[in-house]
């Protein structure tokens, strides 16, 4: 019973144990393998995270760049309409001025003197924007007012211009047309003894007098220059826009404009388009053909690394949430499982505890049921036992009657005859009430003397001794010991008529009580029969083991199992040279 | 009583001293001579060194039982009479006691009653020994020469004797066959006469009766 105890809470605690151990395996290396994921997440997640990040920076620098360049185009188409607007504004402003002056002086003043007016009005009429000059003609071709004095009071309808163009003529017809228009042409420019031919563009107009018309013309070359200058100021000026880290420079690498602050020393990879990226910057860089520029936009690396920081922090933050996540789910499902194995090993605890009760029961009426079983037995040795007495007084009876018959019979006889009937119903009497105490279910421990119990079972079994001419020696000391007496009485039958079972007819049981060394009781029998068979030796005294086709092998099973349990003791068997011996420890 | 045990002698076996004694002490008011064994061997020994007529046995013996004691008997006689007086009930060697050709089967405790039994049983045994049944209750003992009805034994001359005899195996008796019972010389019909009266005495009434010119025969004779 002790034994089963034992085990049934090893089993328990195994219960809560091996799954906790199993789970805390499981639990510590999915953290473990999902530590490494997460870094190895995080790690890609920020290097893919750099990468778009650094196209991303690409894309805005092209973006950024190519929207300049937009402007830029913009701003051209724009100036040209700038160069004609301005050389309109002039010619209509001069033309005001001598249509009003004419006006007002026509009736008053001699036509050659208003011409002379007129003419010095015109001289003086000075512009904001220093664009081109003022010339007037009249339709005959003669140049009445023109920059170049040579010119002036010469004929120049026939003047042809670069490319072969009969420019008065074609003012001649513009003027006819509509009174007033534009046309360009080309022009040779002298610079530096170099003659080139640059696209010039003029506007004329009619006066209300006479046949004179004004002009102004302006050559497109000196336009653009304005218009740079108009562009890297409207860069310069618009703080809307982050230009800190425009370039813009010459193909001869001249910088035309650049940041206020920047450390950059080498510009040569800013004089060819396209993506550049160094160990600190990256740029985007386009030519605009018009301008000879190249536009390039630098990003200092650094400031993207900042960004990335950023980044970092947010993956890291994350990658720590999501272990610190995993960790608590783990710790959860650990704190549950224990409370779940807790509960499930208690209740198996308690199945086993009932289980074991059951069967603490089962046992205990097991006990009973082998005692009454073994009262079956009983009643035969019983039988046996009273068959000597009863055939005793049958025979002295006869005799009795016999002798009485014949008068051949004394008084002394008779009560000596008598006397002998009663000894044996004295015996028959005591072997009955054997019988019926032991067949008292339960009686109280008490001290008894194992001797006089062990002398008692073997009167029990004097029929089964005798039948078989059995040899009992007893060699007992008298020892006085606290049991049930009946269940010690069912022990010693069992085992003691386990004995005779084995022998054959004269075979010897030798029977010894004593203490040993340590104080204990010890009682053992041994028979001189063929031993116990090797192969059931080790189930002797398992349940429904039995030899002998009679029995239903309780016998030594209840035997063993009142000495464990009742009475706290132990029973061994062993084959000796010559039989079995059993030996009991109290 | 029981006047065939007289001159017979019994073998009794039984492994209880004090049960041997006593019944061997009432045996012997009946037997000519009891012996006693307590065990098979003993028994066996004894039976072979005396004449016994009868075997009282127990199933239960010591050092060899009953049974086996029986079977060693039987090897060597099969006249002798044999009485099982076993605790067993003879149900348990019914088989065994067919086989050992047993007269009787008696189970303990011997109580005065079935003592009785068993000596009736052996008495009738010896009595009808050596016995030819003449009609219903009347027996011829050839051994003994005497007729036995009514538990009485009457004791026959030798001419008488022979007169039965040829009664026993014949229906009649012819009066030539009478005279020859007197051998050379020839009875008188006086003498015959007396003969049968004398003859009539030791048997029950009008069972010899007279066929006139023929002879005597026995009433209810069934042959």
């Amino acid at each position: 019973m002790k034994q089963s105890k034992v085990s049934s809470e090893r089993i328990t605690t195994l219960i809560i144990i091996f799954p906790l151990i199993s789970l805390l395996l499981y639990g510590g290396l999915s953290h473990i393998f999902f530590f490494f994921t997460q870094y190895k997440e995080s790690k890609d997640k920020l290097e893919k995270s750099k990468q778009i990040h650094l196209l991303e920076e690409q894309y805005n620098l092209k973006e950024s760049v190519e929207t300049l360049e937009q402007f830029i185009n913009y701003y051209n188409n724009k100036s040209n309409d700038m160069i004609k607007d301005d050389v309109k504004h002039i010619v209509n402003t001069a033309a005001n001025i001598v249509n009003n002056l004419y006006d007002s002086y026509k009736d008053k003043i001699k036509e050659d003197k208003l011409k002379e007016i007129i003419k010095n009005a015109l001289k003086k009429i000075q512009f904001e924007r220093n664009i081109g000059y003022l010339f007037l003609l009249n339709l005959k071709g003669d140049a009445l007012i023109h920059i170049d004095s040579k010119i002036v009071g010469t004929n120049v309808l026939n003047i042809r211009d670069a490319k072969g163009k009969y420019i008065i003529r074609e003012f001649n017809k513009v003027l006819k047309k509509k009174g007033e228009g534009f046309v360009d042409y080309y022009w040779y420019i002298t610079n530096k003894n170099r003659k080139a031919m640059y696209k010039k563009i003029s506007f004329v107009k009619m006066l209300k007098c006479y046949d004179w018309y004004i002009g102004a013309g302006e050559y497109l070359k000196y336009m653009k220059h304005i218009v740079q200058q108009d562009i890297l100021k409207y860069i310069k000026t618009n703080s809307t826009l982050s230009y800190d880290y425009f370039f813009i420079l010459n193909s001869k690498g001249e910088i035309l404009f650049q940041p206020q602050k920047h450390f950059i020393t080498d510009l040569k990879p800013y004089t060819s388009e396209g993506i550049h990226i160094s160990n600190r910057y990256i740029s985007y860089t386009k030519y605009i053909p018009k301008h000879d520029w190249y536009i390039s936009r630098i990003e200092d690396l650094k400031s993207l690394d900042k960004n990335l920081d950023k980044k970092r922090k947010e993956i890291e933050e994350k990658k720590t949430q999501n272990i610190k996540t995993n960790l608590y789910l783990i710790i959860i499902s650990w704190i549950v499982s224990i409370l779940l194995s807790i509960y499930l090993s208690t209740i198996i605890n308690r199945k086993l505890r009932n289980y074991e009760n059951k069967l603490n029961e089962t046992n205990e009426k097991l006990i009973f049921q082998s005692r009454q079983a073994l009262m079956g037995e009983l009643f035969s040795m019983i039988a046996h036992q009273w068959r000597q007495p009863i055939n005793r007084i049958a025979s002295i009876l006869a005799l009795l009657r016999l002798r009485i018959n014949s008068k051949n019979i004394s008084y002394i006889e008779i009560d000596k005859k008598c006397h002998a009937i009663e000894d044996d119903i004295e015996f028959m009497s005591e072997t009955i009430d054997d019988f019926r105490t032991f067949y008292q279910p339960k009686n109280d421990a008490q001290e008894v003397n194992l001797k006089n119990l062990i002398i008692k079972s073997l009167n029990f079994l004097e029929g089964h001794i005798r039948k078989k001419n059995i040899h009992i020696i007893t060699e007992l000391e008298d020892i006085e010991f606290k049991l049930y007496h009946n269940e010690f009485l069912q022990v010693m039958i069992n085992i003691i008529k386990n004995a005779i079972d084995a022998l054959d007819e004269y075979g010897k049981i030798i029977i010894r009580l004593y203490k040993n060394r340590d104080n204990r009781v010890v009682i053992t029998v041994e028979d001189n029969g063929s031993g116990i068979p090797k192969e059931i030796i080790s189930k002797l005294f398992d349940p429904y083991f039995s030899t002998k086709e009679d029995s239903m092998g309780l016998g030594l099973y209840m035997t063993k199992m009142i000495i464990e349990k009742h009475m706290k003791g132990t029973i061994t068997a062993e084959n000796r040279t010559r039989g079995a011996k059993f030996t009991i420890i109290l | 009583m029981y006047s065939f045990l007289k001159d017979k002698s019994v073998l009794f076996v039984e492994d209880e001293i004090e049960v041997l004694k006593n019944i061997s002490e009432f045996l012997r008011h009946f037997f000519k001579k009891v012996y006693i064994a307590p065990n098979g061997e003993l028994a066996y020994q004894i039976f072979q060194e005396n004449h016994i007529d009868a075997v009282l046995v127990d199933i239960e013996l010591p050092k060899m039982n009953g049974i086996e004691l029986i079977r060693k008997i039987r090897k060597v006689d099969n006249k002798v009479s044999v009485i099982i007086i076993s605790a067993y009930t003879k149900t348990d060697y019914l088989l065994d006691s067919i086989e050992l050709n047993l007269d009787k089967y008696i189970v303990k405790p011997l109580t005065s009653k079935k003592i009785n039994i068993l000596l009736e049983k052996l008495n009738s045994v010896f009595a009808h020994q050596n016995t030819i049944q003449l009609i219903n209750g009347v027996y011829l003992n050839s051994d003994k020469s005497t007729i036995i009805f009514d538990n009485k034994e009457y004791t026959l001359t030798k001419k008488e004797f022979e007169f039965i005899s040829i009664l026993a195996e014949k229906k009649i008796i012819t009066y030539n066959e009478i005279d020859m019972l007197w051998g050379s010389e020839i009875p008188t019909q006086n003498a015959i006469r007396s003969f049968i009266a004398k003859l009539r005495k030791k048997l029950p009434e009008n069972i010899i009766k007279n066929r006139s010119g023929v002879g005597y025969f026995i009433e209810g004779k069934k042959r």
